[in-house]
């Protein structure tokens, strides 16, 4: 047990699981003082008809104020205005967000917006910078992978003027999160094993980076062993709600771990790949989480090796030497990514080059990668990674994360300093 | 008429539940150790109360006590202290007022009146000498305060006290009123109503009071009188313009609050000065009796009726704190909350609470800044708990706490400040924030000193601490003897010493020799009319000293209800926002004044009176004094104590800056890291709350530049603000990396993500030019493989140029 010398940690959310979660919803609404609810969710989302399952199970008790399904795939700026006018005009008095991390990100603005009575989001934007507690929020995720239902920061894009604005305050989190499995029955093989991917970095990233602490820990060794145990099992019966509702709780406790301890360069380099290139989130993490752990394990193998337990089970981590155990439990994971990328039919990517756009061209090509190790090196989840990392070290994960080639773990350069 | 020669000493116990009424004396020990008024009040509920009591349960006392000086004659001695726990508070709670009721008490043959319990249906309490009676009341019950006083006392030969509506409905602020005068704050009213008491009447009139010693009471009362005639501010201002004549130097100070203290000063202040208000309503004196400073007042209005002028805090609470400037209207609604029993400056900060409220969404009650419209309404349905009224009818604490917007519930310990904004005099944000009963102005009028007078720097924590706590114990004796502590104007500042010193002088002793400055005060004047009346010995230091025996008795009291340094605050309003009328957005530093204060009491640094405080003032602690046995787990920090910490701090930021100045010319990566953030773009790594800082900026040209240590004369775009001065050291020691500090949530950033990672980077190379690479890498994650022409070459061209400067 590794325990830092002062840390801090926050979860307010409350969590409320299980068959008929949904069901439960007006009386929930009722608790924060609220009767008419906005609902924000995404085209995909109404499609796979769960809009329709929620409205069903909250509709005896309440009425719902308006139904808004226009987030694009990455939160936007003037959706988010444009949704704060609907908030307004239909008179609503709370928020149910239904969605991944983008319409969670939308909610999140919009509730800024109606809250503070503005329409000017730029004002809000930083860290600790609202002051109050905001209007009720329900998170209800239907990915589960992003955490964004425990997590109190949104990021959203000002397209017109190129930038993403961030917000993080303890404001953001919101009030309940509603985990049905009802609401991830329906998500296809190749995106459940992305999100679940995600969520497992989010894990793996928070149990061995440097802000790391007990309480996080007891978060992140739990998510890693349910989704370790659970994944493949739903690729291969997607109808098997336990996995299913194993999975979204797994996500949610991935989230709480990774908003208090942070995440490391996985996600930097995560980030910069989704950026430059626009791979989803999840796939990216796949591939990069080997590296990640692989990159810093002079630094933090102990924990690493750690993670065989939750992710093998009990007798592969009692059969395995300790000194072998953290590059078995990396392997584990690139095992994990390879069955995926069988159960999937090749639709689960596990390396850069393999990932192939629409029109079968190359999503990540071989010129972008400094571009992509120039972007990394502005991303805030650098500063939380246990070893340094410069431009050279970038691009040298990145090329081999883009071949599928192991890291040489001797020339990564190793500093002093440990994970204290 | 029979003679009282000194004073009665009789005392009255009333216990309403059973009916029972008793009389007693107090020994003269305990007389001289309290004086009289609120402090032998006190004294006796401290005897009588355990700690926890619901205040409008039965087991609250309510105490009426009219001390020593009252019917002799001084000067300004109509007024009477009476005591309770609060309601609104949940501490003690002391109020003085000058209506008719006390000199009719007193001269029935009384000194104190103690009331506990709770009658079954309402009654009144009607005494005279030889008689206490407890009278049904229910013909009087629904009666406003003006009409009830009218039933129980038609022909005036009487002294009444009694509640309004409010009080009966136990309004968390209702009052208690006696002819025009009121005990204003803290719902002394709400106990009466708890308790069914809806009046008492005194018939006096009966005896006279004579002071022991009349030659040296003669001649004290002369020489008191003789001051209060020659003092600018007894003779003139007040007793002209009343206290209304803080209108304008408040204004000027910017301290006068407008819009819920969102702003210091407003053009149209004037409309509302004494001195307008005294023309345009031709003021004659209303006022406590006896008195001769006569700051109360009358006026006439255009249609002819005649009212109260109202006091400073009215006018100020209810007219530029609401955004109103009309004193017709302001006067209306100061009526409005005479006759409901209801103190003015609480509705009036609950009416400002809830107009914010509604402009930031919170609330909706109609209300709004600068509209009269619905406030007599509100006014009324608090009074008659009304619909939304019944929440604001529990005063600010409570609706913030239930609805939010705490930072701008303008309150202390739950009662609601007095119109003096502490942003604009810092020693009265002290105070505020330490006084007994809540944010009070007359616990220590330092207001006087810094706006007024301008003795003391308003924008200093200089000798405040020094200043609040003498005020203190001179406001709780004179309080106790009692008399009008208006007298103190004259009576600190006319005699010869300070009289005759040249202001800049007394400028000089009062800031820098704070403790010589009251040395040389003369207030002998307060502790030989006790003298001469009472036949006691006592001298003015032995009076100071029982005064702060009385406000540390009543900290005891409040530290059994749970009163601690947590509560010795400020809402954060004064704490951190600035205001447009102070180009320098000027806050009030409360810590360290809290810091120093404390010690200068003798508390801990919880705010707890120790042991030994209490030892030396001969108080018995009724119960445990921690309010938290925890608390002894812990040490406070208190950054007023750190000067070596900030000190190095100060010079290692100083040279950090300089050094990255340095390293931008000496060092290519250096440069190459600097070319990623933008031309024109300031950083500066600070500590909070108020630490040291560097900040460092690439002009426009693209150079990099240090420019110096103050974050407040330029925009700046990235912060990194080290959250306090502990983790700062462990950071500047090196015990601690740059990146853990992040990791353990020491540091915020404030600015852009990929910047902050750029700042991160530099400041890590440079830390490595400097530092010997045993520091260094404690410092960074890992120490760069430099070959040692950069690393030795670019150290000394570092070093070299960040000391002289380059
Ligand atoms: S100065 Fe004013 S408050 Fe004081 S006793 Fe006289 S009238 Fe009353
Ligand atoms: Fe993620």
């Amino acid at each position: 047990m590794h325990v830092p010398g002062y840390y801090e940690f926050f979860c307010p959310v409350k969590t409320v699981a299980g068959y008929h979660a949904l069901e439960k919803i007006p009386q929930l609404l009722n608790d924060l003082g609220a009767q008419r609810p906005m609902i924000i969710t995404d085209k995909g989302v109404v499609a796979a008809g769960l809009v329709d399952i929620v409205s069903a199970a909250i509709t005896p008790g309440v009425k719902i104020g308006a139904v808004e399904d226009d987030v694009p795939p990455d939160s936007d700026l003037t959706v988010v205005v444009q949704l704060a006018a609907v908030y307004r005009e239909s008179g609503c008095d709370a928020i149910i967000a239904v969605g991944g991390g983008s319409v969670m990100d939308t909610a999140k603005g919009v509730n800024i917006l109606v809250s503070e009575n503005s329409d000017d989001l730029m004002q809000f934007s930083g860290a600790g910078i609202l002051a109050r507690p905001l209007k009720p929020l329900m998170a209800i995720p239907t990915t589960a992978g992003t955490g964004s239902e425990v997590t109190l920061v949104a990021v959203i894009a000002d397209h017109a003027r190129n930038l993403k604005m961030l917000f993080a305050s303890y404001f953001l989190l919101p009030d309940v999160a509603v985990l049905d499995p009802r609401m991830t029955l329906t998500l296809p093989p190749a995106i459940t094993a992305a999100t679940a991917m995600d969520a497992l970095t989010h894990a793996v990233e928070a149990y061995t980076c440097l802000a790391k602490n007990p309480l996080s820990d007891a978060h992140a060794l739990l998510a890693i062993e349910l989704i370790g145990q659970n994944l493949l099992k739903v690729i291969n019966e997607p109808e098997n709600t336990d996995g299913r509702l194993a999975l979204a709780v797994a996500a949610t406790l991935a989230g709480v771990a990774f908003s208090n301890a942070m995440v490391g360069m996985v996600h930097t380099l995560g980030h910069s790949v989704g950026a430059v290139c626009g791979v989803p989130h999840g796939t990216c993490m796949a591939i990069l989480l080997p590296y990640g752990l692989e990159y810093n394990m002079h630094k933090n193998g102990h924990l690493t090796a750690q993670l065989l337990l939750p992710l093998s089970g009990a007798r592969v981590y009692a059969q395995t030497p300790a000194h072998l155990r953290a590059q078995h439990a990396i392997a584990a994971i690139r095992q994990l990514n390879q069955r995926l990328h069988q159960e999937t039919g090749g639709r689960h990517a596990r390396f850069f080059k393999e990932i192939t756009g629409p029109n079968g061209s190359a999503r990540v090509p071989a010129e972008s990668i400094e571009a992509i190790a120039d972007k990394a090196l502005g991303d805030g989840s650098i500063l939380c990674n246990p070893e340094e990392l410069d431009r050279d070290d970038l691009l040298m994960v990145m090329s081999h994360a883009w071949a599928g080639t192991p890291l040489d773990r001797n020339l990564v350069k190793k500093g002093g300093l440990q994970i204290r | 008429m029979k003679t009282i020669v000194g004073t009665s000493n009789r005392i009255v116990q009333i216990n309403l539940t059973t009916g029972q009424v008793a009389e007693f004396r107090v020994d003269a020990d305990d007389r001289r150790r309290f004086l009289g008024g609120k402090g032998l009040g006190l004294k006796l509920l401290y005897d009588r109360m355990d700690r926890g009591v619901d205040p409008l349960g039965e087991a609250n006392w309510l105490a009426f006590m009219m001390g020593v000086l009252m019917g002799t004659g001084a000067p300004c001695t109509g007024r009477f202290s009476a005591i309770t726990k609060s309601p609104l508070t949940g501490i003690m709670l002391h109020s003085s007022c000058g209506g008719p009721f006390g000199m009719a008490y007193k001269t029935a043959g009384y000194d104190g009146l103690l009331i506990s319990g709770k009658a079954p249906s309402p009654v009144v309490i009607d005494i005279d000498e030889n008689n206490v009676r407890v009278v049904d009341g229910t013909d009087c019950w629904g009666l406003d305060t003006q009409a009830v006083q009218k039933q129980l006392n038609p022909d005036g030969k009487a002294g009444v006290l009694a509640i309004g509506p409010a009080g009966e409905n136990q309004v968390l602020i209702a009052n208690v009123s006696s002819g025009h005068r009121f005990l204003g704050r803290g719902g002394m009213g709400a106990v009466m109503g708890s308790k069914y008491l809806k009046a008492i009447v005194a018939r006096g009139k009966t005896h006279k009071i004579v002071p022991a010693n009349q030659k040296l009471f003669n001649r004290a009362k002369k020489r008191a009188a003789g001051y209060i005639e020659k003092n600018p501010v007894t003779s003139d201002d007040y007793r002209n313009y009343g206290t209304s004549s803080h209108v304008n130097w408040c204004n000027d100070g910017g301290i006068l609050p407008v819009k819920n203290f969102q702003e210091g000063s407003h053009p149209q202040a004037d409309q509302v000065s004494g001195e307008t208000m005294r023309q345009r309503y031709h003021a004659t004196p209303s006022t406590c009796k006896p008195c001769s400073i006569m700051c109360g007042h009358k006026g006439t209005l255009a249609d002819g009726s005649v009212h109260q002028i109202p006091e400073y805090e009215t006018v100020g609470l209810l007219g530029p704190n609401l955004g109103i400037f009309e004193p017709d209207t302001i006067t209306a609604f100061n009526d409005r909350c005479g006759l409901l029993g209801m103190d003015t400056i609480s509705a009036g900060s609950v009416l400002a609470w809830c107009m914010e409220a509604g402009e930031k969404g919170l609330i909706a009650t109609g209300l709004k800044f600068g509209a009269a419209d619905g406030i007599a309404q509100a006014l009324d349905d608090m009074a008659t708990r009304r619909g939304f009224g019944d929440e604001m009818a529990n005063g600010t604490r409570l609706l913030s706490k239930r609805y939010g917007g705490a930072d701008f519930a303008i309150q202390v310990k739950g009662l609601e400040m007095p119109a003096y904004d502490p942003r604009g005099s810092w020693g009265q944000g002290l105070a505020y924030a330490v006084a007994n009963r809540g944010a009070c102005h007359l616990s220590a009028t330092t207001f006087a000193l810094e706006v007024a007078f301008g003795f003391l720097n308003p924008y200093t924590t200089r000798a405040k601490a020094r200043f609040v706590s003498f005020f203190e114990n001179l406001i709780a004796a004179v309080n106790s003897l009692h008399t009008c502590q208006f007298t103190s104007y004259a009576y600190v500042l006319e005699p010869p010493i300070v009289k005759h010193t040249p202001k800049f002088m007394l400028r000089l002793i009062m800031q820098y020799l704070p403790a010589v400055a009251i040395m040389l005060m003369d207030i002998s004047i307060y502790s030989k009319l006790w003298r001469s009346v009472t036949g006691l010995r006592l001298n003015q230091w032995q009076m100071l000293k029982a005064g702060a025996r009385i406000h540390v008795l009543e900290r005891t009291m409040n530290t059994g209800e749970g009163i601690s340094r947590k509560d010795d605050t400020l809402p954060r309003r004064f704490l951190t926002e600035g205001r447009g009328c102070d180009a320098k957005k000027r806050t009030v530093p409360l810590q360290p004044m809290l810091d120093a204060y404390y010690r200068l009491r003798g508390y801990t640094p919880h705010g707890i009176p120790t042991e030994k405080t209490l030892r030396r003032l001969g108080i018995n602690p009724k119960w445990d004094m921690r309010t938290d046995p925890r608390l002894d787990d812990f040490k406070m920090v208190s950054p007023g104590g750190k000067p070596v910490k900030r000190l190095y701090l100060s010079i290692m930021l100083w040279f950090m800056g300089r050094a990255i100045q340095a390293a931008a010319r000496v060092d290519r990566e250096v440069r190459e890291a600097f070319d990623a953030i933008p031309d024109g773009f300031t950083f500066a790594l600070t500590v909070a709350p108020d630490g040291p800082a560097l900040v460092v900026g690439k002009d426009k040209a693209g150079k990099v530049r240090y420019l110096g240590a103050n974050t407040k004369e330029r925009y700046i775009d990235l912060k990194l603000i080290i959250k306090n001065i502990e983790a700062a050291i462990l950071l500047f020691t090196f015990q601690e990396a740059t990146v853990t500090a992040v990791a353990r949530d020491r540091l915020i950033v404030d600015g852009e993500g990929p910047a902050a990672c750029t700042v991160v980077r530099i400041l890590d190379m440079v830390e490595v030019f400097l530092l010997p690479k045993r520091l260094a890498s404690l410092a960074v994650r890992r120490y760069p493989q430099w070959p040692p022409s950069r690393k030795y070459v670019g150290r000394a061209l570092i070093y070299l140029r960040a000391l002289v400067g380059l």
